[in-house]
């Protein structure tokens, strides 16, 4: 919402500095988003006429300009094209200050004198829009109206500073000046003067001209008004100008008195060419299926029973609160018009707006709910500006339909209701005085306030706690501290502790946590080798997803973090080590809804290894005391390498995967050969984690260790030799660790020889050889018996 | 004899006076006081003295040995500190040589500004609850106020999956949720992913992170909201920091307040961070509205509450100075290395 100064001032007397009324409408909930001044530091451009043209005697593509500037007349030197003799421009005098830091000082072209320049638009500052039909390229030509000599800004009127506004929803009636005047009074405590509404009828009656009826539910009040002999034509230039700067283009000035009202009052108005209309009757009805209507806009609209149309006794002439239609629009041929000021449910418009894509200045205020009032406030100012540019005769009366006049809100005024809410201690008198700058009655006898019509958001006490506020300054409310009865101990449950621990316990092992999108394409899952039948292709479908990239939640994180990797590899990173903890999405089809799991997902590539992610993985599970973990060996996964991946099992059921990625998948992804990605749902980690710790003593007695190295066939897995060597090692054994594994010239081929440290330690007595021995005899007979180890 | 003693102490003393090394000195020793070492020597010609002057003489020898030995400690413990000293010297290494780092990793600047929230909220006696990213239009719009036609909802562009399923815009869900299935007093808050339908520039991102506060308790007044807020804003951005609110509109809360913190470059003076304003919007925040509580079947005249809502993303990109949102989604180990895994203001 943009509103001028000037346009401001007309309600509210201003005597602040722009920035302090700017600060004044943020602070008091009206944000000024923007402050424009149009030609801001442009100076000594002057409205220049050019006399008379000659040919450079020295540059075939220069000309000499001698420009009349009112006081003198003076030769410039210019390359331009588009210029002729006649023409006005803006000229820069010298010493001039133009857009882009550029300041005009005297040069000589080719040995002739230049005392100026001749300017576009661009060297202004201005936009495009800010101008009509002028090259961008070339000399700005003005009308040839303008007074010679004035400054630029004066002649064009440039010089009212606008300030844009964020309006918030609930705020409709400051989609107009006459709201946004209405806060600055507020705040300023300044008195708001409304306009003066005055306008004559002759004898023709409204009534005779048309007949409205309304049989939609959804249009609560349709006033209609009926001006004849009307004169269309151009809008005088202030109209123009002052539309203008709000960024209104002018049409005619039928059209431009409808737009200004509802900038100015914010209710949006249509005027219709009345001998346009079959049989002089404007019914307001839902569409019926299959009718078209031709919009303003040049396009032919398909119409549905849920829209609201106005039509004449045959057909659609406008869509209801949207936009009017083409066949009935006010041209210069228009002799009698009907203007149009209605109520419209705004929910209804929304909708409607929406089918249509069609989202207007009017359809904008609609939706946010008018009040049934501002009807005639709008039309009251549409007779009055007709009258003031005098431009046709207003008829006498009104077709104003409507069911009942709503009943004004009362609430009840409460004031230390509203001081125990906000916890401020403002007197009643001060809240009353608060409520009279902002146009509530007051009743007396059953302690009500009245909000103002347009008012229709405040609604309860702490509505009118929010006004309250907002007059005192929300930022004059004395901070306290929450005290409560009950004592709030703040924690984390179980569950967000071993989340955090897993992220810590990821960082300690030197991973660096990644934040990944949801979404995935399909084709992702194709390029990881995901089987059709599989689980992950059960995908939550977005319905308007910002591309094909992001179109399903992702079923898998493996995807993301490959992405990640992918970047890194391109980037020339020589290694990296990413995890997240996010969810995954499935759909799920029996319940018709979907299921989020949350996973750790580890990737890594660089001078890593198998075992290095094995070993984060490991890490994890021991730090959270989780036990009963084995990793088998999984040939058929597709996203990874047949020889290298594994389940991770949890008391023998599956509840992750690690793996080398499958050379494929590792290519599709623009990762190195050898990646490694590893995936555990997060729940695994939850309902296993043991968080109890409990001292055990220190060993009172020695240990004793031996080393072995075993010469065994190479598809032995270690975790058959470790099952042996913990089966047989009886009671006194403590720990095993492989702390060596051997291929090459002094073993056969075909053949590994695998080294074990064994430690032994009883709680009650310190060991002899013999009883370690003997352990050691029936572990290795074991092996050999098993395995068909040999000793090395 | 006693010509032999005297003799032999000079000879001692000065043969000490010039030994710079250990085994010279054991040798020294041994030529005195061993087996065949010439005190010994005259030990044992004691025997030829006259038994009355034996023990004079005895006592004589007993000066001279405690003396010399005594001589011998002394040079004994000046040589091994000097070996000490020599040697340590000899071990002297280039400490400016680098040390092994651990390579630990980091943690991601969202989860480092994450968890400081949590923390301060923590201390102040907030839980953490959770809910789902695929939201209904229920918990989603329809509790918080805003039902289907409402006009606030063209504020947040949604991701939809069929009519009445959404991608949470917000994570208020979470408290309508929280309100519904637990009485109050109620103090938690809400951390997670939310989505908006923008498309990815330096600023936007369909997917970002939001936190959310709720309080609902009995006399929960907009001076116990304002005073959470300066405190979290100075737990997170800095001690010295000043807050300020600007009346807004939200459907879920009434009165509602953007808030504004003043600008953590500048202080408040103004640059180019906070485009010469002292202040960078960061929060909305209100008092929960009465429909609301209402939905959740919590009686709007007993109880009061607020709410507040922090973006992460542009709390983590104000906090560590990242210029482009970007950055945050790529997780370029470059990028990632600069953080810790925890942070402090």
């Amino acid at each position: 919402m943009k509103v001028s100064m000037s346009w401001l001032k007309e309600f509210v007397d201003l005597d602040i500095s722009v920035e302090k009324l700017s600060e004044g409408f943020t602070l008091s909930g009206t944000k000024v988003e923007s402050v424009i001044r149009p030609m801001e530091g442009i100076t000594g451009v002057l409205v220049g006429k050019i006399v008379e043209i000659e040919p450079h005697p020295h540059a075939d593509k220069l000309k000499i300009c001698r420009v009349d500037i009112g006081s003198e007349i003076l030769c410039i030197v210019t390359g331009a094209k588009n210029i002729s003799e006649q023409d006005v421009v803006p000229v820069a005098t010298i010493g001039a200050n133009l857009a882009e830091h550029v300041r005009i000082e005297k040069t000589s072209l080719r040995g002739v004198e230049s005392f100026g320049m001749l300017c576009s638009y661009v060297e202004l500052g201005l936009q495009k829009e800010d101008v009509e039909d002028a090259d961008e390229n070339g000399i700005w030509i003005l009308p040839t109206n303008l007074k010679l000599g004035l400054t630029i800004q004066e002649a064009l009127h440039l010089t009212d500073v606008v300030l844009e506004f964020e309006i918030t929803p609930n705020r409709a009636d400051c989609l107009s000046v006459e709201g946004i005047a209405r806060e600055a009074s507020v705040f300023l405590k300044k008195a708001f003067k409304p306009k003066a509404i005055t306008y004559r009828e002759t004898k023709e009656k409204t009534a005779d001209y048309v007949h409205v009826s309304i049989q939609d539910t959804t249009c609560s009040r349709y006033l209609g008004r009926v001006v004849k002999n009307v004169k269309v034509g151009e809008s005088p230039l202030w109209l123009k100008q002052k539309l203008k700067s709000v960024g209104i283009r002018s049409i005619n000035n039928i059209v431009d008195i409808t737009n200004y009202v509802c900038h100015e009052v914010g209710q949006p108005m249509h005027a219709f060419d009345l001998q346009k209309l079959e049989g002089s009757e404007i019914i307001v009805r839902k569409a019926k299926e299959g009718e078209v209507l031709e919009t303003l806009d040049e396009k032919v609209r398909d119409l549905n029973a849920t829209m609201t149309v106005i039509a004449d006794a045959k057909k659609p002439v406008a869509l209801a609160g949207v936009m009017g239609g083409q066949a009935t629009k006010v041209t210069e041929e228009t002799k009698t018009i009907l203007f149009e000021a209605a109520c419209f449910n705004g929910a209804s418009i929304r909708t409607t707006a929406k089918q249509v894509a069609l989202r207007t200045d009017s359809s904008a205020r609609f939706e946010k709910g008018l009040p049934f009032e501002n009807v005639q406030a709008g039309m009251d100012l549409a007779l009055t500006l007709v009258e003031m540019l005098g431009v046709g005769e207003i008829c006498e009366g009104a077709c104003d339909v409507f069911e009942k006049t709503p009943a004004r809100r009362e609430i009840s005024f409460e004031p230390e209701k509203i001081n125990a809410f906000l916890g401020t201690q403002i007197s009643e008198q001060m809240m009353r005085t608060m409520f009279e700058g902002l146009a509530f009655q007051w009743n007396e006898a059953s302690k009500t306030l009245i909000p103002p019509y347009f008012r229709r958001d405040v609604q309860n006490m702490q509505d009118l706690a929010e006004e309250v506020a907002r007059c005192f300054d929300y930022n004059n409310i004395e901070p306290t501290l929450l005290s409560g009865k009950t004592s709030m101990q703040g924690r984390r449950t179980k569950e967000q502790k071993i989340a955090q621990m897993v992220k810590q316990i990821m960082i300690s092992c030197g991973m660096m946590e990644a934040y990944t999108y949801s979404f995935m394409s399909e084709k992702v899952l194709d390029k990881l080798r995901i089987p059709q039948n599989s689980v992950l292709r059960n995908v939550v479908q977005i319905q308007n997803p910002l591309g094909e990239d992001f179109r399903y939640m992702r079923t898998t994180t493996l995807a993301s973090i490959l992405g990640s990797l992918g970047v890194n590899f391109s980037r020339r990173n020589l290694s990296a080590k990413l995890f997240e903890c996010a969810r995954v999405y499935r759909a799920n089809e029996h319940e018709n809804n979907s299921i989020e799991e949350e996973m750790l997902t580890i990737g890594m590539y660089g001078e890593v290894d198998f075992y290095d992610l094995k070993g984060v993985v490991e890490t994890v599970f021991t730090r959270l005391h989780i036990k009963n973990v084995a990793f088998l060996p999984e040939t058929n996964n597709p996203t990874y390498h047949p020889g290298r991946c594994a389940k991770v099992l949890m008391d023998n059921r599956e509840v992750g995967t690690i793996g080398q990625v499958h050379p494929e998948v590792a290519k599709d992804f623009s990762c190195p050969e050898k990646t490694y990605l590893a995936t555990i749902p997060m729940q695994v980690f939850y309902q296993h984690a043991n968080l109890e710790q409990n001292s055990q003593p220190l060993p009172k007695y020695p240990a004793m260790s031996r080393d072995i190295a075993l010469l065994l066939k190479e598809d032995i897995w270690v975790k058959q030799i470790e099952t042996i060597i913990l089966e047989k090692g009886t009671e006194i054994l403590e720990h095993c660790e492989l702390f060596d594994v051997y291929r090459g010239d002094q073993v056969a081929k075909g053949m590994k020889s695998v080294a074990y440290k064994i430690t032994f330690r009883s709680q009650e007595r310190t060991l002899t050889d013999e009883e370690v021995n003997h352990a050691m005899n029936r572990m290795i007979e074991a092996l050999k018996m098993e395995l068909g180890a040999e000793l090395r | 004899m006693r010509e032999q003693l005297n003799q032999l102490q000079v000879t001692v003393e000065e043969k000490l006076s010039k030994i710079t090394q250990m085994q010279d000195l054991e040798n020294l020793r041994v030529h005195v006081f061993g087996k065949k070492g010439e005190l010994t020597a005259i030990l044992r010609s004691m025997g030829s003295l006259p038994a009355d002057e034996r023990p004079v003489f005895g006592q004589m020898v007993n000066e001279v040995r405690n003396k010399l030995e005594g001589f011998i400690d002394r040079v004994k413990e000046e040589l091994t500190q000097k070996m000490q000293e020599e040697k340590l010297k000899r071990e002297t290494i280039d400490i400016t040589m680098p040390g092994r780092q651990i390579k630990m990793g980091h943690s991601h600047p969202l989860s480092i500004v994450l968890d400081e929230m949590i923390e301060t909220f923590i201390g102040m006696g907030y839980t953490i609850a959770d809910g789902p990213e695929i939201e209904t239009d229920y918990f989603n719009f329809e509790a918080l106020n805003m039902p289907k036609t409402h006009p606030a909802r063209d504020m947040q562009d949604t991701f939809y999956v069929d009519d009445n399923t959404v991608l949470r815009t917000q994570t208020s869900p979470v408290q309508i949720r929280t309100m519904q299935k637990q009485k109050p007093p109620i103090r938690i808050i809400c951390p997670g992913r939310v989505y908006r339908s923008d498309e990815v520039d330096a600023t936007h991102s369909p997917i970002f992170h939001q936190v959310e506060a709720l309080v609902i308790d009995k006399g929960v007044t907009m001076g116990d909201l304002i005073g959470t807020l300066k405190t979290f804003a100075k737990a997170i951005f800095g001690d010295k920091t000043e807050i300020r609110l600007r009346p807004h509109h939200f459907p879920y809360t009434e009165p509602s307040a953007e808030v504004d913190v003043s600008c953590w470059v500048c202080g408040g003076g103004g640059c180019r961070v906070c485009k010469s304003e002292g202040f960078i919007e960061i929060l909305g925040a209100g008092m929960v509205h009465p429909k609301v509580l209402e939905t959740c079947g919590i009686d709007p005249a007993v109880y009061s509450g607020f709410a507040f809502g922090i973006g992460l993303e542009r709390t983590a990109m104000g906090r560590f100075n990242i210029d482009d949102m970007r950055l945050l989604y790529e997780n370029d180990v470059r990028f990632l290395k600069q953080f810790s895994f925890t942070g402090g203001k």
